[in-house]
């Protein structure tokens, strides 16, 4: 008797589930009409960054349903705007507010998107401060690095900069932790640090040195991970402790994505003599800090000697999406679940896809 | 450009005592009449070297270019059949030729007899020549007729031919001035002068200078998705300085040599792409090249001739780019290469109907610049020796010509830091023919098989992190099947001209920026393979006494895929490569004004190996009118001459995001004296 009154309490309670999880995803009330969309869209909606060639002024953003990996084969940003997102399409994030902020870094701007697409201000970054290139959310404000080697503080709500604070050369990457924000300054191969700047007061930078040429900066499991040019142009990555500076190399790998604590890596590798690509993919896991291949079953066969181009997780399944480039053509867009099954590939609709961000 | 050239025999002789060889004392004999007799001009057509040609060669000559309002060498180049100019727009705008989609590396450009180089880039920049002192421009596919070449045009895909005028003298005249002044849209003014001197009777000097300036500032309607703009393009200055001595002499043993010293200095703004929602631009460009050539010319006999010719070129130049991306702000390259240049050509002619020839060219280049100082590896300042030798004939029987040439090349680099290159060495033969179909007509059969290749630039080799010191030369071959005729079918027209070639070039190891994930080298990785057909028209019809229209018109097919199966753009036509491409012009001649009209045309093509709406490229037309006068006063002659440029202000681009300008106005005062 106990056990039949528990397993209706318990069927009760997956049906209430059950029907808070089916209205909160029932499409009728989301509208995005209402929103100012021009086209029909499905809530599971992901948005993919198309960087586009230097100076052709093609970046664009490619819509898709990530529960079907159905695509929008035109221009998304175009379709919903009336013009073109425009040059070198460096970053996408979503942001706390659930609005989408694009990085344009060849145009100079950062364009802050309703969640449909719709643009709804844009902050322009001047000669002094340079183009814009990675950004990170936090309470409000973008960190932003630039070009001209600082850290630009944009508040969301208006989209006006709010202050600046010099880093490094060329600062790429830009992570927030517990407070910091950490950003890579690359020097174009003349800096090796680190940089990180206490947001609560925002007015100075402190080093830390890394390697050669810093580019990506992560975090996994309360770890910081940095991955750069090197030296050699061998992309190099590794540890950067926090509490000590020091750093760690670990190996080597040019793209990479997190998920559950678990950083998925790709090395794509050129071999000059023969001119083909060859990529390696292998995961850390940044909890036992252990080294494994990863093996993509059922992936075609180009995925493993096209140039990856960017690594993106959907963190509402933990499913990864790796994006190719033969740098001509629209790029690849392939979805493959963490434990490495191939799901699905499909066209970016431009060229060299760099980030996807995902909303529900 | 296909022009007829009209042999004037002056017959007999001025009415002017001064003209006559009489002397005074005769003529002032009352037993001594004396008839003046009319000017008689006996007019004929002389068939053009295209028809004529086992190769095809197209011509301009400097009044055409006058009456057309054509502006620059560029311009010119558009109207040759089967050319591809790059333009980058603007008066500064970097403009280079491409002859039937070889690449601009494998045109040479010759400045009266002797090649222009730039082994840095590889190309040749045709904006920066002045037509100020041009009397003919040619362009010859394979290589030019003459067999009293240097080396260096016969080992070349396409000659793009210069020629400057010699000074001549009216009659009792010693000298001669000439001041020219062109304004125009966009604050273009440009005064020139040149100045011709009888130094002694066998020798003569012209000195010429020109300065040009322009703010270049134009309009041009933005297209942005739905949204249309109007925006001015900015940073498009330009300021030259252009200076040229020559000293011609002719020895008494009738051997001639031509002495020249040239030099050029630009500062130019580099307006570059436009880019969306960021109108910064702050890249410029200094140039200064000097050169100093002899080219030496003898007979020996009617069998030998010696054709020599010695040159130094020094080239600067310095790119500056202001952005804070850069370290301290400011981007400097600084380039300064070197070029020490011989050549000689032994011409016998054992028999009439046979002729050969040898030639040798030998030539050192350098290259110093800043861009990798410093880094790993440190700057190589690559050195490069060439030896080009190039055993060529001609033979002629009945109404068969043959000509032939195989030119040896062998290349030795050596670099300061770094490995040294292997050696590069290569045989590329050449065969052409043509046959005169009928005895009494002037209608021809010509064919040309070429194989040719060319050297990768220092750019290629060494450039930072890009360049590759492993690469091979690119090769080139070059088949043209072609059917030329001249005549004069009816009486309504002075002649006809038609000239059809059909041909295929096949490009393999083809010099590309590989791409890589991140960092791209240069690669011996493309295969292209190109077919076309190349027509010209040309005729000149009689409207009434001394009223003349002169029509001409080229119209290029052209399909150049790419044929490299690995590539991402397989099977696809290359970038700024329309299928159809052409030009016409009217030229109406008369004693009032001279009207000259022309159009130039490209079809659709695309600006990406990616064939999408997105890079489709529209096609356009543009339209030039001149009006033009000549003035005779006693001592002196003025010729003013203005043009509408792009009549129909017409908006389109030649390179994505590089608008072209729209409706412009030139005026040109020219006066002799």
């Amino acid at each position: 008797m106990k056990l039949r009154s528990l397993l209706l309490t318990a069927a009760c309670a997956v049906a209430v589930t059950a029907g808070f999880t089916s209205c909160s995803s029932d499409d009728d009330d989301w509208d995005p009409m209402k929103e100012g969309s021009k086209i029909k869209m499905v809530e599971t909606r992901a948005f993919v960054l198309n960087e586009g060639a230097q100076s052709h002024n093609n970046a664009g953003i490619t819509y898709f349903d990530w529960k079907q990996d159905t695509t929008f084969t035109k221009d998304f940003f175009y379709t919903q705007n009336g013009r073109n997102l425009g040059d070198v399409g460096q970053d996408i994030i979503v942001g706390e507010d659930d609005y989408l902020y694009v990085v344009v870094s060849g145009s100079s701007y950062i364009a802050k998107l309703n969640s449909v697409g719709v643009e709804k201000a844009r902050v322009a970054f001047d000669e002094k401060i340079g183009e814009p290139r990675y950004a990170v959310e936090k309470d409000g404000y973008l960190y932003v690095t630039s070009y001209g080697g600082y850290v630009v503080k944009v508040k969301t709500s208006d989209m006006k900069i709010a202050g600046s604070v010099a880093v490094g050369a060329n600062p790429e990457y830009i992570i927030e932790k517990d407070g910091f924000v950490y950003c890579t300054c690359s020097g174009w191969g003349k800096d090796k640090r680190v940089a990180y700047i206490d947001t609560k007061n925002f007015s100075k930078a402190n080093f830390y040195e890394v390697m050669d040429n810093p580019d990506h900066i992560i975090k996994a499991n309360d770890r910081v991970f940095v991955q750069g040019y090197g030296a050699g142009w061998d992309y190099p990555w590794g540890e950067l402790n926090l509490s000590t500076g020091k750093f760690t190399p670990i190996g080597n790998a040019s793209s990479w994505t997190e998920y559950d604590d678990v950083i998925y890596l790709v090395n794509s590798v050129t071999d000059w003599s023969t001119y083909t690509t060859t990529n390696y993919f292998f995961t850390y896991n940044a909890k036992t800090s252990k080294l494994s291949e990863w093996k993509l079953s059922g992936a075609p066969a180009a995925l493993a000697s096209t140039s990856v181009y960017g690594m993106s997780t959907n963190k509402k399944t933990g499913d990864i999406y790796i994006m190719t480039t033969d740098f001509v053509n629209n790029g690849k867009v392939y979805h493959v679940k963490k434990d490495g099954t191939f799901v699905k590939s499909f066209d970016s609709t431009g060229v060299n896809p760099r980030k996807i961000v995902f909303l529900d | 450009m296909m022009v007829s050239c009209l042999i004037v025999c002056t017959v007999l002789a001025q009415r002017s005592g001064d003209a006559v060889s009489l002397d005074d004392s005769r003529m002032n004999n009352s037993d001594t009449t004396v008839h003046y007799l009319k000017q008689v001009d006996v007019a004929g057509h002389r068939t053009e070297r295209n028809v004529l040609a086992s190769k095809p060669i197209q011509q301009m000559q400097k009044a055409e270019l006058e009456e057309l309002g054509i502006q620059n060498l560029a311009d010119a180049v558009k109207k040759f059949a089967g050319t591809n100019v790059r333009d980058y727009g603007g008066i500064g705008g970097m403009k280079t030729v491409s002859v039937r989609n070889l690449g601009a590396h494998h045109t040479a450009v010759s400045y009266d007899g002797v090649t222009v180089s730039n082994t840095q880039a590889g190309q040749i920049d045709v904006g920066s020549f002045s037509l100020d002192n041009m009397e003919s421009l040619s362009l010859a596919i394979g290589a030019d007729e003459s067999l009293m070449q240097s080396a260096r045009h016969y080992a070349s895909a396409g000659v793009l031919s210069i020629l400057t005028e010699r000074p001549h003298f009216d009659e009792g005249k010693n000298s001669a001035f000439r001041f020219r002044l062109k304004g125009g849209s966009f604050g273009l003014v440009t005064p020139s002068l040149r100045y011709w001197q009888r130094v002694g009777e066998q020798t003569s000097l012209a000195l010429n200078g020109s300065y040009m300036r322009a703010d270049g500032v134009y309009p041009f309607v933005l297209v942005n998705g739905r949204e249309r703009t109007n925006e001015k393009r900015y940073n498009s200055d330009i300021y030259t300085w252009q200076g040229e001595a020559n000293l011609y002499h002719t020895f008494a043993d009738k051997s001639q040599l031509d002495m020249k010293a040239y030099w050029f200095y630009s500062e130019r703004g580099l307006p570059g792409s436009v880019t969306l929602y960021n109108p910064v631009s702050r890249e410029r460009l200094w140039d200064e090249d000097f050169f100093a050539q002899a080219v030496y010319r003898k007979a020996f006999d009617e069998k030998w001739n010696l054709h020599a010719r010695l040159k130094y070129t020094h080239t600067w130049n310095r790119y500056e780019d202001t952005n804070v991306k850069y370290d301290g702000g400011k981007q400097i390259d600084v380039n300064r290469q070197n070029e020490y240049y011989a050549s000689a050509t032994l011409g016998w002619s054992p028999v009439e109907a046979f002729r050969i020839a040898l030639a040798e060219d030998a030539f050192y280049n350098d290259l110093r610049n800043n861009i990798n100082i410093g880094s790993n590896p440190d700057y190589p300042f690559p050195k490069r020796i060439t030896s080009l030798t190039a055993l060529s004939a001609q033979w002629q029987w009945e109404r068969l010509h043959v000509e032939g040439n195989v030119v040896g090349t062998y290349a030795h680099e050596t670099v300061e830091n770094g490995e040294n290159p292997a050696d590069k060495h290569r045989l590329s033969p050449c065969v052409s023919v043509t046959y005169r179909l009928l005895p009494n007509e002037s209608l021809h059969l010509r064919a040309m098989w070429k194989n040719t290749f060319r050297m990768p630039s220092f750019n290629d080799l060494y450039y930072l992190r890009i360049g590759n010191s492993g690469l091979r030369p690119e090769k080139a071959t070059e088949y043209n099947l072609g059917l030329t005729w001249s005549g004069r079918p009816f009486q309504a027209v002075k002649y006809i001209s038609a000239t059809v070639d059909a041909y295929y070039n096949d490009v393999t190891d083809k010099i590309v920026a590989f791409p890589s994930t991140y960092v791209w080298k240069m690669a011996n990785f493309g295969k292209v393979k190109i077919k076309g057909i190349d027509v010209t028209l040309a005729t000149e019809v009689p409207i009434y006494h001394k009223v003349s229209a002169i029509l001409t018109g080229a119209y290029t097919f052209q399909e150049s895929l790419d044929k490299l199966e690995a590539s991402a753009s397989y099977n696809r036509q290359l970038p700024y490569t329309p299928k159809h491409s052409g030009n016409a012009s009217l030229l109406i001649r008369n004693p009032w004004v001279n009207l000259g009209y022309s159009v130039l045309f490209q079809g659709e093509r695309w600006s990406s190996s990616q064939q999408t709406s997105l890079y489709k490229l529209k096609a356009y037309s543009e339209h030039t009118l001149t009006l033009s006068r000549e003035f005779r006063f006693k001592s002196c002659q003025l010729n003013l001459s203005g043009s509408i440029h792009n009549l129909f202000d017409k908006q389109y681009e030649i390179v994505k995001y590089y608008p072209m300008p729209g409706r412009s106005f030139s005026l040109i005062g020219t006066i002799n004296f």
